[in-house]
């Protein structure tokens, strides 16, 4: 190989190991970029007051990463967080305690998927939901939860009254982060080339108006002889889960959450006629 | 809220998994319901592809003329072709078991089923000679026999595969040609004496002439030098003679059928005295013809050797020496030349024979070659043969006629010379 040539291979590996890098980088800005921003219109919109969010969206949004880009995205995480808790509050023992918290949990809920193995992020097996249910979402959440609240409570933040109800909904709140965000980028990011056919159009529309209108019903306006209508909910998960598959599920899911905290944030101050934890 | 959100995710995410898991149970069962059809398909197509090679090798084996037989590991017939049937006169059903062995000589029955329970027992490969008794006319028959058996793999003998095959001409080619080489090599031989017999025949030749010249002999003396010098001149002549039956040349020219005729008389004048058998010469013309000298002294000397033997209380011999034309084309002219012997002729029934390689009616003095050499020697040099024989009544007797073309066929020529 002449000197000109091997200089050439040279440069382009060094230009494909930049890109490379380079394209790591822009991950890990984009990735701390949306969970910051996740993370602060959580904060802003759905936080109750004197409780924990209700639903905890970054969480999913950390492990997704993880799960989908690997290890080296959990310091995202961390930045992420810190810039929503800068974004809002002033910069604190606190604040670090708690984003450490959310790293040490996507960290954790990311290790117990890959230490059980064989976990896919296309969530096509029983076996994928259940893993992600038990150690991505309850599992992490646990850990999150725990040194979150413990920072919070020994910073002086909550009273010792309610650290349970703290730790409670912290877990449940990013619980469900998991289950409904973090799923939902899962599936998205693995189905990537997904199409609706044009036939099924009609069959989406019709899907994501019974679903919407009967979850506001369901969420917003239940009274008892309402309580049917809470089975089309059901109906309408089921069916656009059977018809659509994973993406199906993961975006009735999301509909059907969206509205019922929605409309929960809507009516709390005034009525509260659905339960946070339920 | 949180709850049922959460049973509301869940529930949609194991839905769609369950689902996506049937859509893929259902797809590998597609799949190997695929398989499963292209592998009936395709065993469906070997088994006919079988069926039909099966068909196209039973039709090989229908159309050569070799028996072709197969059975199981224990020897058992299992199935023949239609020539075992019809050589043999039976059906398949009286060939299978150990029925074939009733159709074997009688003298190569040991060796057969010897060799046959050899190569049951050390699957070797099975071949052996015998004789096979034809249904038609119950005359034997030589065949060669092969078996191969066919293996499993471990080696294990399944069936056996064979063939006879007809290797009677074969056997006796072989043995006209062993008896003509020992022909040959006492012609070689006798020529050989007669070559040398003639130089110390020339030295008492010249002795004898001397002694006649000397006019101190006795007159009695001279009779008995004259006595001898005749039988030498016959001994000398039979020498002379012998000589040409081994020195003729094999290319045609021109030759007068009596002087052929006198010869051959001359070599066997001794036997005929023997004998007790006259010749009557008829000569009715002197004819030239081209052919192959040799040859026709042979056929000439067979007849005459023939007439003789069959004599054996003595008799007459008629040669008979015409013109002619052939009995199968008229257009074809040539010399008709008749030996009838006055002896007690040919039973009708070998008529048909006698032209048969090794068949003789003079026991173990007989080769059986004579005249099928002789035919064959006629029809190579473009002519024919007839004879005809009676063996009751006051006349009895045969006589043959030989038919020789004035000139052999342009097509006989090229075939002799190519020869």
């Amino acid at each position: 190989m002449s000197r000109s040539r091997r200089s050439l291979a040279f440069a382009q590996l060094h230009l494909t190991t930049h890109r490379t890098w380079m394209k790591r980088v822009m991950m890990f800005v984009l990735v701390t970029a949306v969970y910051a921003v996740a993370a602060i219109l959580t904060l802003r919109f759905g936080k109750v007051e004197g409780s924990a969010s209700p639903l905890w969206p970054p969480t999913g949004i950390g492990l997704a990463a993880l799960v989908l880009l690997g290890w080296d995205m959990a310091p995202a995480i961390f930045f992420g967080s810190m810039l929503a808790g800068a974004a809002t509050n002033a910069i604190s023992m606190s604040l670090l305690g708690i984003s450490f918290a959310n790293l040490l949990e996507g960290l954790a809920g990311y290790c117990l998927l890959l230490l059980v193995g064989n976990f896919s992020p296309g969530l096509r097996r029983v076996r994928d939901v259940s893993m992600l249910l038990l150690l991505g979402a309850i599992g992490g959440g646990l850990v999150g939860a725990t040194v979150g609240t413990a920072t919070m409570y020994f910073t002086g933040r909550i009273a010792s009254a309610v650290v349970f109800e703290n730790w409670l909904a912290w877990w449940v709140g990013d619980a469900l982060g998991v289950m409904v965000v973090g799923s939902a980028v899962m599936v998205l990011a693995s189905h990537p080339k997904t199409k609706v056919l044009r036939k099924h159009y009609v069959e989406l529309a019709t899907i994501a108006v019974l679903l919407m209108s009967s979850s506001y019903i369901v969420f917003a306006r239940s009274t008892g002889f309402m309580r049917p209508v809470s089975y089309v909910v059901f109906a309408c998960v089921v069916w656009s889960a059977l018809r659509f598959q994973q993406l199906g599920a993961v975006l009735a899911g999301m509909c059907a959450t969206a509205v019922a905290v929605g409309a929960a944030l809507v009516h709390l101050e005034s009525s509260l006629t659905v339960p946070l934890l339920e | 809220m949180q709850g049922s959100i959460a049973v509301l995710t869940v529930t949609g995410l194991l839905m769609a998994a369950v689902m996506s898991e049937r859509n893929e149970a259902m797809e590998e069962l597609r799949e190997t319901e695929f398989t499963l059809r292209s592998a009936n398909t395709e065993r469906k197509r070997s088994f006919e592809e079988l069926l039909e090679r099966e068909a196209a090798l039973r039709s090989v084996a229908e159309a050569i003329p070799q028996l072709v037989w197969s059975t199981n590991a224990e020897g058992v017939l299992e199935y023949c072709n239609s020539r075992c049937c019809e050589y043999t006169g039976l059906t398949q059903k009286e060939l299978s078991g150990l029925c074939w062995e009733s159709v074997v000589h009688p003298e190569d029955k040991l060796q057969s089923r010897g060799k046959w329970m050899r190569s049951l027992e050390s699957g070797d490969v099975y071949e052996c000679e015998y004789r096979l008794q034809r249904g038609s006319d119950k005359t034997y028959r030589w065949f060669l026999s092969r078996g191969v058996p066919l293996r499993d793999a471990n080696g294990q003998v399944l069936k056996w595969f064979g063939t006879c095959t007809d290797i009677h001409d074969q056997k006796q080619q072989e043995e006209v040609l062993r008896r003509t080489e020992k022909l040959a090599a006492t012609g070689r031989l006798a020529a050989t004496i007669a070559h040398e017999i003639n130089n110390p025949l020339a030295a008492v030749s010249n002795l004898l002439y001397l002694l006649k010249r000397d006019p101190t002999l006795l007159p009695t003396a001279r009779d008995y030098v004259k006595l001898a010098d005749a039988e030498l001149l016959r001994v000398t002549h039979i020498a002379r003679q012998t000589l040409m039956f081994y020195r003729d040349s094999t290319a045609p020219m021109p030759l007068d059928i009596t002087e052929v005729v006198d010869g051959v008389l001359a070599l066997y004048g001794q036997k005929l005295k023997l004998s007790k058998v006259t010749i009557e010469r008829r000569y009715e013309c002197r004819i030239s013809i081209r052919t192959v000298p040799g040859e026709i002294r042979q056929v000439i000397s067979n007849l005459v050797v023939n007439a003789i033997e069959a004599m054996t209380g003595g008799g007459k011999i008629v040669v008979h020496v015409r013109e002619g034309r052939s009995w199968r084309k008229p257009e074809v002219k040539g010399v008709r030349i008749c030996i009838c012997d006055d002896g007690p002729g040919i039973a009708h029934e070998h008529l048909q024979e006698i032209f048969e390689p090794f068949f003789t009616t003079k026991g173990e003095k007989g080769t059986g070659l004579g005249l099928w050499v002789t035919q064959g020697l006629i029809v190579k040099n473009g002519g024919s043969t007839r004879v005809r024989s009676r063996t009751s009544g006051t006349n009895t007797g045969s006589i043959f006629s030989v038919f020789l073309p004035l000139e052999m066929d342009a097509s006989l020529r090229r075939h002799q010379a190519s020869a």
